[in-house]
């Protein structure tokens, strides 16, 4: 709105333009003639509502009290943290989870109340030998990690094409064509004869051989009957496969004694025995 | 590359030759060292590893996968040492009973590419003196790092018996290590 006041006077030439004087801004319609009342209204709803109007209460003294109750309870809190006399080791909680882990599986493998299983009878007798051999091995390897042997220059880089080279068909030995000759009828006649011939002695002397041989097994029988049966199990160790000795061992001869069995057996014929396993 | 995948490349007539040189590539270090620590000399453990990757070359597809192809290779290695060193043995009027490794001394001491220390030749001279099969044992497991379980698959022997063997072998070395100081 444009109002006539002093305030222009005196500044011919320095005035703002008369478009620039106008208002931009506009209002809903009718808003001026019911603004009055909504305002009347609002104070008198403002009068009745009073302290309820956030909807919210607290109990009577309440923040009478509240000043004392906040200091009691820090003085609670601080002689609490003080009551505990008890310590642990440190990083006790930190492996606690892992502990309690590797003894459930502990309990699944060994249910309680059950003792873990006995080593073999002379495992403790042995086991001294056995942890030396592991220190000088332990040793050996620290000191001696490789064999020692060399190659000449570029010798794998050769190598390759030398056993492709040997691989090549060409490198393949020739194969000797076989020669295939036909026979005439008169000398297929000759050596029909003579088959016939062979075979009318080979068969005499087959008959002669088994009646001999029948004479013979007698008498092997008897000697064998006169050879001690642990002299025959240790002759066919020597020359027969284990199926062989557990079939003997199983029928022929019972150990008295179940425990024990081999203690009585040198060091040196356990060895040579292992090598001839090997 | 892959085992399985050598096997199969070298099944198609097309890519045998290509599968061939990955498996060369990949094995012939292993298998040489495999022979030459047997065999001790050099020229006798090249004309050996080439023998043995031509058998591998005729044979590779009849192999049956039943066992790793790195077994399978080294059972191969392993028979064909054993039979150059029994005919070595016939050669210098040996008999096959007897199954120690000393007709190899000369061999070795001739040293003929061997580049090692005095520790190293004592040891190879200790190793001559175990019985053949008990000295490849202790190769496998001492150089070669090998597994008892693969050794018996190897050489078709036990764990039990591998692990005794081994253990005799290291008290024999010890023994001589102590009495040749």
């Amino acid at each position: 709105m444009k109002e006539n006041n002093t305030y222009h006077e005196g500044m011919d030439g320095l005035n703002v333009p008369e478009s620039c004087r106008l208002n931009p801004f506009v209002v809903p319609e009718n808003y001026f003639d019911g603004l009055s009342s909504s305002i009347h209204a609002q104070v008198g709803l403002e009068k009745n509502v009073g302290v309820e109007r956030h909807g919210f209460t607290v109990p009577e003294d309440y923040f009478d009290l509240l000043n004392t109750r906040i200091t009691a309870q820090i003085r609670l809190e601080s002689q609490l943290s003080k009551a505990e006399p008890w310590e642990v080791p440190a990083g006790y909680f930190a492996a606690l989870t892992s502990n309690i882990q590797q003894q459930t599986r502990l309990e699944r493998i060994l249910p309680s109340g059950q003792e873990l299983p006995s080593p073999p009878a002379d495992y403790f007798d042995h086991l001294p030998d056995r942890i030396q051999a592991r220190i000088f091995e332990e040793k050996l390897k620290s000191n001696i990690p490789a064999a020692g042997f060399a190659v000449p220059d570029q010798y794998f880089d050769g190598l390759t094409s030398s056993i492709i080279s040997k691989t090549s068909p060409e490198h393949e030995k020739p194969k000797e064509p076989v020669v295939i000759r036909s026979l005439r009828i008169d000398q297929w006649i000759r050596y029909a004869a003579a088959a016939c011939v062979a075979t009318v002695l080979g068969t005499a002397s087959y008959n002669a051989v088994l009646n001999q041989e029948e004479q013979n097994e007698d008498n092997i029988e008897a000697h064998l009957a006169s050879i001690p049966e642990q002299e025959i199990i240790n002759y066919l160790a020597s020359s027969n496969d284990s199926d062989d000795i557990l079939y003997i061992t199983e029928y022929l001869y019972q150990p008295e004694e179940s425990e024990g069995v081999g203690s009585h057996i040198k060091e040196d014929d356990i060895e040579d025995y292992l090598n001839y396993m090997l | 590359m892959e085992d399985a995948l050598i096997i199969s490349k070298f099944a198609d007539e097309r890519t045998r030759e290509e599968a061939f040189g990955y498996l060369l590539k990949k094995y012939q270090q292993k298998i040489y060292w495999h022979v030459r620590r047997m065999v001790i000399n050099h020229d006798d453990a090249d004309d050996l590893v080439q023998d043995i990757f031509v058998k591998v070359w005729r044979n590779l597809d009849k192999f049956r996968e039943d066992s790793q192809l790195y077994t399978w290779l080294y059972r191969i290695a392993t028979n064909e040492c054993i039979t150059f060193l029994n005919k070595k043995k016939q050669k210098q009027n040996m008999s096959l009973d007897d199954d120690s490794s000393a007709y190899l001394a000369d061999t070795l001491a001739e040293g003929s590419y061997f580049n090692g220390d005095k520790a190293q030749m004592k040891l190879q001279q200790a190793l001559l003196t175990l019985p053949e099969k008990q000295r490849l044992v202790f190769n496998m497991k001492y150089f070669e790092d090998l597994k008892y379980d693969e050794i018996s698959e190897i050489l078709g022997t036990s764990v039990g018996a591998l692990k005794a063997s081994y253990h005799l072998a290291v008290k024999k070395i010890e023994h001589f290590f102590a009495s040749n100081d």
